[in-house]
């Protein structure tokens, strides 16, 4: 499927020359590259329309975005915190209200997250959370099994929240610690392994 | 002018955007991992375009280069806007508070 706009295929050489002069009122010139139509193709069916995009980002507070985000952000790193310390640390004893480790993470969760995360990744949460608490109170069982069910969990709940995109990568950081990486801080670079530009 | 991303001798695609000003032909880059928020991303790059005269030249899968006109007299702003943004990188760098106000070009990577 070609994109809905018009392209030219020149070298890369000329490329520059052609954009730096590009000159037709009422339309811009960027560079893309060869791979662009394929990943179109893999995109196509969810593409918004331009024009709306535009509209929104001139009406959008973009001070008010970032500060909000910035404040979610913190909000989930202290959750997933509290949790990467109920999965790898020890538990302490019942809570004085009598209610399990988990159930105390998943009330914190609830309210932290109640009007923006979509209830599947609470209820996901929920539960990866109590099976966590469970693996890691069982004193006669193997953790590691536990563990790696426990990350492919996680991964499904990572992809139910992709809408939560500022926090995918302390729940990566959680993932990659149980796949013993040296340093879990740091996420891949598999999209630049396929990207022709890649430094 | 930046150069372009690819090899000189490499096939290259020059969009070309029905669009008035260079900042908002990023709404037709959909397919980029960059685009998880595009309403916010394209507000970012208005913004880059009034405060810093910075515009898209090009654009990757996972990356994309803005020319600079102005020195972003607030360079940090800029980077806690980007790492808001899901970016991981400005011109080689971790993307954190880090001096880039006299940089011409940004290039910045979505990891």
């Amino acid at each position: 499927m070609k994109p809905p706009f018009e392209t030219l295929t020149l070298l890369a050489s000329d490329a520059e020359a052609f954009v730096t002069d590009f000159d037709r009122p009422g339309h811009s010139a960027l560079v893309t590259g060869p791979w662009f139509y394929t990943e179109f193709d893999e995109y196509v069916e969810s593409f918004e329309d331009p024009h709306v995009l535009i509209q929104a980002a001139r009406d959008f507070d973009l001070a008010a975005w970032i500060a909000k985000s910035s404040a979610q952000q913190t909000q989930f790193e202290d959750t997933f915190g509290a949790l990467f310390q109920a999965m790898t640390g020890p538990l302490p004893d019942a809570p004085p209200d009598g209610s399990s480790e988990a159930q105390r993470y998943v009330h914190a969760a609830r309210q932290r997250f109640a009007d923006e995360a979509p209830p599947d990744f609470i209820k996901d949460l929920e539960a990866t959370l109590e099976d966590a608490s469970q693996a890691m109170n069982a004193p006669q069982a193997d953790p590691l099994p536990e563990l790696l069910n426990i990350m492919n969990r996680l991964q499904k709940v990572q992809d139910q929240a992709e809408s939560l995109d500022d926090n995918l990568r302390t729940i990566q950081t959680i993932s990659q610690f149980f796949m013993g990486e040296q340093d879990p801080c740091r996420s891949g670079r598999r999209n630049r392994d396929r990207d022709p530009a890649r430094r | 002018m930046s150069k372009t991303p690819a090899d000189p001798a490499v096939e290259t695609v020059i969009a070309i955007l029905p669009v008035d000003d260079p900042w908002p032909s990023l709404a037709w880059m959909q397919h980029g991992s960059y685009m998880h928020q595009p309403v916010p991303l394209l507000a970012a790059a208005r913004d880059m375009a009034l405060r810093c005269d910075a515009h898209p030249i090009s654009a990757t899968s996972d990356s994309i280069r803005f020319s600079v006109g102005k020195p972003a007299k607030a360079s940090e702003d800029v980077a806690m806007m980007f790492q808001t943004l899901g970016a991981s990188t400005l011109n080689d760098a971790e993307i954190a508070p880090h001096d880039f106000s006299k940089a011409k070009e940004w290039l910045i990577w979505w990891d």
